[in-house]
This record gives structure tokens, C-alpha cells and sequence, in this order.
């Protein structure tokens, strides 16, 4: 039975009546017993994703005790971390995510901390346009001229500088970036359908990796 | 005005013709067998070169499959795939491999399965002693927590290659402008059309687009994986052929094209 499970085909078996379930019901009015299959799978994803959350809490449970017992380099940190990680868990699941000792730590530590990560990207974003606005060729002076007239469009003086930045930063940004962002879309979509094609025909490496383990073990 | 053809849902027969022609065209160019031609991708070539400069310089590798925000959809499958190969890499070259996961609610499910796979690329490498699951930490269930341990595993291990790929979405110009000062060579792949100019800059590779997803069997090398890329070169070609064609009818004052792909 165990070597059913872990066979090549079984698995590409279960890949194909997913993707049949999946798909059918998408292009083509379908019974109501393939419509209940489809939310029954999508009911199936959010089991296994809240299982893989109590892994994940193991596994992170494990490697900060393992660091604290070891005294490794910034365990402190890691205690702080799992006094504030237990004691949300226990608050949220006894008491409910709006109590007040819950809201606190959220307010307190979780929000401040993101708020203040999130600010840090304006330093990163300015150290890197630094960088890439360096006019070394013609390529790279277009670009200059292409982000300055952009961001001069988004400065809130911008227009009363110079009334053309508007209609020019406008013009660029809904004709030669939408054209180029489009182009993206159209090709990251057809690598994706390729992929799930290259997925279904048992082709594709990452899958195969997981596959030819167990063949091993 | 739109055509409805009874049972297929409204609007979606032409996707689906699509899907099928898709299909057909890939296994075509599978069951022939011939390599065909395949640009060179620069950021997956690159990776050999990271490797290389990591094994001289005895410094760790960093990789990551993302945050994936949406649990395992086709861009952190390619992702994935270039973490495979990562790991296949390190374990034959006997280099520590350290993958930071999390950074989104739905990356529980991806935390296993890149354990997974990294460990299996040990095992058949023959090194599987070499697999340290603590080496690939869950961060964060929250994109902000998981990339500032990202960016600490980094200035801490200063490693010598980092290889983003997956779903990134604002932290990667965080993190990628950290491994530049720790020094690491960074390869980055963006789905986030906003932040491919901004990981262009910091990084010094970058995956563009279908690039990221095709991964698996540009690095595979292997003909009939390589020949399902082909069915994108045809497909981008149809497109194209089909926006000239709706260019001039729209010009002309018909709209069939328009509808025919609404159908």
C-alpha cells in the first residue's frame, strides 16, 4: 500500500482528477456532484494549509528552543520571541483576537514593527534610484528622463513647476508602461498554463524531485 | 453582443480552445523529442557562477521560494524548481544551504514542501547527513517579520550567493538591497511587475516575466521539457498575430475580433 502511495503514478494520478475537477467546472456548466468535487477540494486546500500552520509552529517552537538551550548568538531575542508568540496564541485561541490583551500585543509590538520595516523601503528605494539614475549611455538616460518625468507628475508641485509634467508623465505610464506591462502579463500567463501542462505530463523538476526521494528510499 | 454556446460558460470557450491547442502544440514538441532552440536566460545561468564563487569564498548560500501569498501557484512551482537546482548544487559541492520560509499566511504549505525537496536533493546527491532541517528556518507567517530574519540571516552568515525568486512583494527591495551591502551576488525574480525595476537595480540578475516559471526545464537541459517551451514561442506569436488583427478590424470598424475571444 505504502509503495502505491508513493509511486510516480499514483501521485500523477491524483494531479490529473485534481486538474479535472479544477478545470471542468471553470469552462463548462457542469452537474451539480462535479461543482460539489470542486469546493470540496477547495475546502480540502485551507484543511491542509491549517495543518501545515501547526507544523510550521512546531518547527519554529523547536528551532528557538534549540538556540535558547544552546545560547546561541542573540537567543535573548529568540526568548522574547516565543514568550510573545505562546502568549498570542494562547490569548487568541482562549479569548478571542479582539480581546484586550491580544489588540495590546498587536498594537504594541506586531503593527510598529511592520509600520517601521515598511518605512525603511523609502531609504532602500532612494539608495537604489541613486544607483540606476547614474547616465552612463543612452538607455540609461532615457530612463532618467522616463522616471523624472514621471515622479514629477507625482510630486504634488509638480504641475505647478512645469504644467507639461502631468500630460508627459501620463502619457508615459498609460501607453509604454501599460504596453510593457501587458506584455508581462501575457507571457508570465502562458508560462504558467505551459508549466501546469509540463506539471500534468510529470515533467516538471521540482515535482520529480519529490518523487524520484521516495523512489530512493 | 456576445456569442454563448450552450453548456460552455460565457466568455470562457475561447480560453479554453486555447488551453486545448496548447496542449496538442506542447505534446507534439515532446513526443518529437528534437532540443529546440531556447535563448540563454542570464539570471538562471547565473546561478552555476554564484555557486562557484560561494565554494571559493567557503561562504554559505541563501535561497528563497517566496512568499507565496496565494499558497503554491504556478510561480512558486517554478520557483521551486530553481530552489531544486540550488540545493542539487550546494549538496555536490558540499556548500550550507540556508532557505528562509514564511512571509505570508498561506506559505505554511510551502514550508514543507521546500524541506522537502531540499532534503531529497541531499539524499541524491548522496550527502543526506549534510541536511540541516534548522538551516531552513520558518521566519514568519507575515511578509514584514519574515524579511527583516531574512535580512538578518543575512548580515549574520554574509553569504556568498542569494537567489530570490517566487513571489516577492514589497520587502524584496528590502532585502535585496541588504545582500548587496552584505555583499552577497544576488539573483532576483520578481511576478511583481512594480518591482522588477527596483530589483533590477540590486540585484545582478534578474528573471523577467515567464523566465521564472520556465525555470524548471531551462535548468532540466532535458529535450522534452525544453520542447514545451516552444508551445510559448508559438502562442506569443498567435497573440501577437491576433492584437495586429484586432488593431486593423477596430480600424476598419469591426469588432469580430473582439468578439470572437469573448465568446
Amino acid at each position: 500500500m505504502s509503495s502505491l502511495i508513493k509511486s510516480r503514478e499514483f501521485l500523477l494520478a491524483i494531479i490529473i482528477a485534481v486538474s479535472f475537477f479544477i478545470y471542468f467546472p471553470y469552462f463548462v456548466e457542469s452537474p451539480k456532484p462535479i461543482v460539489d468535487i470542486e469546493s470540496w477540494l477547495v475546502t480540502t486546500t485551507v484543511v491542509i494549509a491549517s495543518f501545515a500552520v501547526m507544523v510550521s509552529l512546531y518547527t519554529m517552537t523547536r528551532r528557538e528552543v534549540m538556540r535558547i538551550t544552546k545560547r546561541v548568538k542573540g537567543w535573548p531575542y529568540s526568548l522574547l520571541m516565543m514568550i510573545l508568540a505562546w502568549f498570542m496564541i494562547v490569548v487568541g485561541v482562549s479569548l478571542g483576537k479582539d480581546a484586550t490583551p491580544f489588540r495590546f500585543c498587536a498594537d504594541a509590538f506586531v503593527l510598529p514593527g511592520d509600520s517601521t520595516i515598511y518605512a525603511i523601503l523609502v531609504f532602500y528605494l532612494t539608495s537604489a534610484a541613486a544607483r540606476s539614475f547614474k547616465v552612463r549611455d543612452l538607455e540609461s538616460l532615457l530612463l532618467l528622463l522616463g522616471a523624472f518625468f514621471v515622479l514629477m507628475q507625482q510630486a504634488p508641485l509638480g504641475e505647478y513647476l512645469f504644467p507639461y509634467f502631468g500630460p508627459i508623465g501620463s502619457w508615459l505610464v498609460n501607453n509604454l508602461a501599460m504596453a510593457a506591462s501587458r506584455v508581462f502579463t501575457i507571457s508570465a500567463t502562458l508560462g504558467g498554463i505551459v508549466l501546469a501542462i509540463r506539471l500534468l505530463a510529470g515533467k516538471e523538476m521540482a515535482m520529480i524531485g519529490l518523487i524520484a526521494r521516495r523512489e530512493k528510499d | 453582443m456576445v456569442v454563448r454556446i450552450y453548456p460552455f460558460i460565457q466568455e470562457r470557450l475561447s480560453g479554453l480552445l486555447l488551453l486545448i491547442a496548447m496542449f496538442i502544440i506542447t505534446f507534439y514538441y515532446m513526443r518529437r523529442g528534437r532540443l529546440p532552440y531556447i535563448r540563454r536566460v542570464p539570471a538562471l545561468d547565473a546561478i552555476e557562477e554564484g555557486i562557484g564563487r560561494a565554494t571559493e569564498m567557503g561562504r554559505p548560500v541563501i535561497a528563497s521560494p517566496g512568499i507565496a501569498v496565494s499558497g503554491i501557484d504556478y510561480w512558486t512551482v517554478g520557483a521551486l524548481g530553481i530552489l531544486a537546482h540550488v540545493a542539487r548544487l550546494c549538496a555536490r559541492n558540499g556548500l550550507r544551504l540556508l532557505v528562509p520560509l514564511g512571509g505570508s499566511e498561506q506559505s505554511y504549505t510551502l514550508v514543507e514542501v521546500a524541506r522537502d525537496l531540499v532534503e531529497s536533493q541531499y539524499r541524491l546527491e548522496g550527502v543526506p547527513e549534510r541536511f540541516d532541517i534548522n538551516d531552513l528556518p520558518f521566519l514568519s507567517g507575515r511578509q514584514f517579520a519574515w524579511a527583516t530574519g531574512y535580512v538578518g540571516m543575512l548580515m549574520r552568515e554574509r553569504p556568498a550567493l542569494n537567489v530570490m525568486v517566487g513571489l516577492q512583494w514589497g520587502s524584496a527591495m528590502y532585502i535585496a538591497e541588504v545582500s548587496h551591502e552584505a555583499g552577497a551576488f544576488t539573483i532576483s525574480g520578481s511576478t511583481y511587475l512594480s518591482n522588477i525595476a527596483c530589483l533590477a537595480v540590486s540585484s545582478e540578475y534578474v528573471t523577467i516575466g515567464e523566465e521564472m516559471v520556465a525555470a524548471g526545464a531551462y535548468l532540466s537541459r532535458d529535450p522534452v521539457q525544453l520542447a514545451s517551451i516552444r508551445t510559448q514561442d508559438i502562442i506569443k506569436a498567435l497573440m501577437i498575430a491576433i492584437l495586429i488583427l484586432g488593431i486593423i478590424a477596430l480600424g476598419l470598424g469591426s469588432d469580430i475580433v473582439k468578439l470572437i475571444l469573448s465568446t
